[in-house]
């Protein structure tokens, strides 16, 4: 039951997140709520509901995930400030300095299975490390987010796995991050090309903001490519 | 009252720190990996050997079957069956031998795509190898393979567990055992138990990697552990023996393509912490699954022994001391027409005569089953008239009188069950 609540919160979120900014009033919402009834509910496909493909395909997001999605949510609804700059910079940069090889050694890659540190306590020291220095430079989110993935791996009741990894870190938050930077690139070149200053940075980052609703698309495009991808027959 | 930003500060390395003491108290503790060896058979049983066909030919394929011994005197055997493999219609069927009738109940179905699907609520395409074991609360567990988009490569594993000796199951529960979501992780060997009463599944995974691992859960089905034995794309189906106290040894299905094709072993020393480098020994396999036990304080093996097909079953035994595994006996054998592929009135004749004595002993069920068998063994391996002969996917349990139980898929249409004793194994050693 609380992994369907989390579908339907990440769903939500994700689509909050992709809808263009202008749309978001309570209209917005109450018709995202409505959609995502129906994906829920609803038989699409051989009697089955979207959430029940998406839940045989993907299963749980990663509690980090959902915290970047409630925190674009909230800031959509304008009821946070955005993200700052840094810290989603952070967050997205070590996804994929951790993400690479953690997931090319998990697929056999090494003799070394680094998803097993996971079923154990050897992944809280480094998270300790982490939790104590955002919270000593004052990055509030990746302060209280690293704390609440620990909080809710010790206690058990949140996802279906008790690998303290699938808390942390998900393949669609890799994609994610991925897609954001490669995305950045373009629009950074874009702007060289453009003959755009440089220095006019409130220029980009808008650009950036803008680019960044459809970066969860993309995202979501790419990993649904994959699944039929890997749907062919083996 | 203002609050500086320095008490923010404090106020959040505090909770930081009670979090974390709390999650430190209750990590889960360092597991101990500690194995006790099967104590050596008390007594040496006469030689006997019988065979049986544990399917009913309710469905046109039957494959990977597992077996257990019940506490109340019967062995429970599951495997699944369908058109074909990896189909919608495929269940997941079981059957009860009574130990001292020696007879086979009617098969029923006990897991489906549909079950599966509902119980787990989320989609599944096709379900597949099932491990059968009693598990640490005293139930019967099952553990296999059910995959949602893809082929075997994407499966995951569910648990499920009876309380009636396998009639009826309960709602699966999806073992996360991969952080790639969840995909890759497929069961063939026969579990085993640690000391301090957790629960070793020898599992493989396939997608990018080919690689042996032993999956562990703890007394409520949690998995605890996950220990990778080799890396790599070459192997598969570990099976694992425990010849001494804290000793390993595991055998793997190799499944590389280059040669020399031979079976894969590993070994630890430590109750399965650390693992050896993977050797091949000198027994030829064609990716195909093996078996493994102990008798006679050996250990023997099951499995095809050819580099490319899987029309022998063989049994071999460890010579020990390095001098290298013997073929001691042939279960089936249809090697000679290897080459040169059997007509159909050639199989028909072979096939039919080896399924005769395997319907021996359930005369009745001879009657009603040996044409339905025979005919659907030779839809599945026959094509343009020209015929092979198959015999996979070994498995291997004994029962507590002493008896050893092999059961293996026999031409992709039936479960047949060979049982024999330590004393027959004992008279191959003369």
């Amino acid at each position: 039951m609380i992994s369907w609540l989390l579908l339907l919160l990440t769903l939500w979120c994700v689509i909050m997140c992709i809808m263009p900014r202008r749309q978001n009033n309570n209209g917005a919402l109450v018709c995202t709520l409505i959609i995502l009834l129906m994906l829920m509910f609803i038989p699409v496909l051989k009697g089955h509901s979207a959430a029940f493909f998406i839940r045989g395909v993907v299963g749980d997001v990663s509690i980090l995930t959902l915290c970047l999605l409630l925190a674009g949510t909230f800031s959509r609804l304008g009821l946070v400030k955005p993200l700052e700059e840094k810290q989603n910079l952070l967050v997205l940069v070590s996804v994929i300095v951790i993400g690479i090889p953690f997931y090319t050694a998990t697929l056999g890659m090494t003799y070394v299975d680094p998803y097993r540190w996971g079923f154990g306590s050897m992944l809280l020291l480094p998270l300790f490390v982490v939790a104590l220095w955002a919270s000593w430079v004052r990055y509030w989110f990746i302060a209280s987010v690293v704390t609440l993935i620990v909080i809710v791996w010790a206690v058990g009741g949140g996802l279906e796995s008790g690998n303290l990894w699938d808390y942390l870190i998900d393949p669609l938050l890799l994609v994610y991050a991925l897609w954001f930077f490669l995305l950045r690139g373009v629009v950074s070149f874009w702007g060289v090309v453009s003959l755009v200053r440089l220095t006019d940075f409130l220029t980009i980052a808008r650009a950036r903001a803008n680019t960044h609703a459809y970066v969860f698309a993309g995202g979501m495009a790419v990993a649904v490519f994959f699944a039929f991808v890997m749907n062919l027959p083996v | 009252m203002i609050i500086s930003a320095n008490s923010y500060r404090f106020l959040a390395i505090l909770t930081v720190l009670i979090v974390f003491g709390f999650a430190f108290l209750n990590a889960p503790q360092n597991l101990q990996h500690n194995i006790r060896a099967a104590d050596s058979e008390p007594v040496l049983l006469p030689a006997s050997i019988e065979q049986r066909i544990a399917s009913q030919g309710i469905t046109e394929m039957v494959h990977a079957s597992t077996a257990v011994e019940l506490t109340d005197g019967r062995i429970l055997a599951a495997w699944f069956g369908g058109s074909r493999e990896g189909a919608s219609d495929v269940k997941i069927y079981g059957a009860y031998y009574d130990l001292q009738t020696g007879l086979w109940s009617d098969n029923f179905a006990m897991i489906s795509v549909s079950s599966t699907a509902q119980g787990s609520r989320r989609f599944i395409k096709k379900i597949g190898n099932p491990v059968l074991t009693i598990g640490p609360d005293g139930r019967v567990w099952m553990v296999y393979v059910s995959v949602s988009l893809g082929g075997w490569a994407t499966s995951h594993l569910n648990l499920v567990t009876s309380d009636d000796f396998g009639k009826t199951w309960g709602y699966p529960k999806r073992l996360i055992t991969s952080p790639f979501w969840n995909l890759s992780t497929l069961v063939k060997g026969k579990p085993f138990y640690y000391d301090d009463g957790t629960l070793g599944i020898p599992a493989y995974h396939e997608l990018a990697g080919k690689f042996g691992e032993i999956v562990r859960l703890n007394r409520q089905g949690d998995v605890v552990d996950k220990v990778r034995l080799n890396k790599g794309r070459q192997s598969l189906q570990p099976v694992v023996l425990v010849p001494a106290n804290n000793e390993l040894d595991v055998y793997m299905r190799y499944s590389a393509e280059t040669p020399p094709h031979r079976v894969l072993n590993v070994k630890s020393l430590d109750g399965g912490e650390t693992w050896s480098e993977p050797v091949q020994i000198p027994v030829n396999n064609p990716d195909s699954a093996i078996a493994a036990f102990r008798a006679l304080d050996r250990s023997w093996l099951i499995g095809n022994d050819s580099s490319e097909e899987r029309d022998r079953l063989a049994l071999l035994v460890d010579g020990g001391s390095g001098k290298g595994w013997n073929v001691v006996h042939y279960f089936e054998d249809g090697s000679a027409y290897t080459n040169e592929r059997a007509t159909e009135s050639e199989f028909t004749e072979l096939a039919g005569k080896g399924l005769s004595k395997s319907l021996l002993h359930q005369p009745a069920r001879k009657e009603a089953l040996f044409y339905n068998i025979l005919d659907q063994a030779s839809q599945e391996v026959c094509q343009w008239g020209r015929c092979f002969f198959q015999y996979d996917y070994p498995y291997v349990i004994t029962t507590d009188d002493g008896q050893i139980h092999l059961f293996f898929t026999w031409n992709r249409s039936a479960i047949k069950h060979i049982q024999f004793t330590n004393g027959w194994l004992a008279g191959l050693l003369k």
